[in-house]
């Protein structure tokens, strides 16, 4: 029992502070080399990543697919225009001639013309 | 505002460890300052120099520091980094001596004398492992320093179970001739101071 109890007392050292202060030390060293090794790590894979987002050429299929959706939206608009032009005529038109159950016949087949017109444009838009 | 340092050293060894787990490494340094001896001692009851026995509990405790989390508290955190250098130890001993663990000593290796250890009155514990065989004293160590069950200790030196409690019986045999006089004389002196 004695023996046993010899074993589980602890000698006590002089440097026992400086034995901490080392392996303290040691730990802010490992951490350190660990966060340089991270960042190092870090700015080499954005390296890489950048270097092949460069390199795949999508800046530049991006560039022209937005010239092209803009040329797109420009011709959409040119024939709205275009449209409601032709229906302010066609207004104007019935307006000024037929009775007054013709201009109500014909202002619905214009709205209905126009709302088509909308209509197909949305949807060329959405494709 | 509160010492926080004075706050570190009054903390119990589980808060420490929960901080250190928490990446808390001021608060393992006082894990360090607390138990830094009982390892540094239980290396070189195992037989390392004190250098060497430096070197290792320092990797010890790094060690413990990466594997804080698997820590669950169920034994004290001493108790836990000394298994962890008896490990580190043995396996830097092993590969050093290349001993066969499995070997039984001669019979006349013993370097104790009985009879020499009647002639020694006061003899400490760590001049009594010096008399032991190498691999006794590394499983008596294990076993007893570090806490280890037979099973644990045969685990690490990969030696058959039977061969480490062999080990452990002759060592402690010695060491029991050893420091006889030792016990005896402590116990005489508890017997009177309670008379």
């Amino acid at each position: 029992m004695e023996l046993e109890r010899a074993f589980g007392e602890a000698p006590a050292f002089a440097d026992a502070d400086g034995f901490a202060a080392r392996v303290t030390a040691r730990l802010d060293q490992s951490w350190s080399y660990r966060q340089v090794l991270i960042g190092g790590l870090g700015i080499a894979g954005g390296l890489i990543g950048g270097a092949q987002f460069l390199g795949s050429g999508l800046v530049t299929q991006l560039a022209a697919g937005a010239a092209q959706t803009n040329e797109l939206i420009g011709r959409l608009a040119v024939a709205r225009g275009s449209a409601m032009s032709a229906v302010q005529a066609l207004t104007d038109a019935v307006m000024a001639g037929p009775t007054l159950d013709a201009r109500i016949l014909l202002m619905s087949v214009a709205l209905a013309a126009v709302a088509g017109g909308l209509f197909l444009t949305r949807a060329i838009r959405e494709i | 505002m509160p010492d926080i340092g004075a706050a570190r050293a009054s903390a119990h060894d589980l808060e420490l460890v929960a901080q250190a787990a928490a990446g808390g490494r001021p608060a393992f340094g006082e894990l360090v300052r607390r138990h830094g001896s009982a390892v540094r001692g239980l290396l070189r009851r195992m037989g390392a120099d004190p250098a060497l026995a430096d070197d290792i509990a320092q990797d010890a405790f790094l060690a413990a520091f990466e594997q804080i989390a698997e820590f669950r508290g169920e034994g004290a955190f001493q108790a836990w980094v000394k298994r962890i250098a008896a490990r580190l130890y043995v396996k830097r001993w092993r590969r050093d001596r290349r001993e066969d663990l499995v070997a039984e000593p001669p019979e006349d290796d013993a370097r104790i004398n009985v009879g020499e250890a009647g002639a020694v009155a006061r003899i400490d514990l760590d001049e009594a492992l010096g008399a032991l065989t190498p691999v006794e004293r590394v499983c008596v160590s294990m076993c007893y320093g570090a806490g280890m069950s037979h099973s644990e200790a045969a685990l690490a030196l990969n030696t058959p179970l039977g061969t480490v409690k062999s080990h452990v019986k002759r060592g402690m045999d010695k060491l029991r001739t050893r420091l006889a006089p030792q016990i005896g004389a402590g116990n005489d002196q508890r017997a009177s101071g309670h008379g």
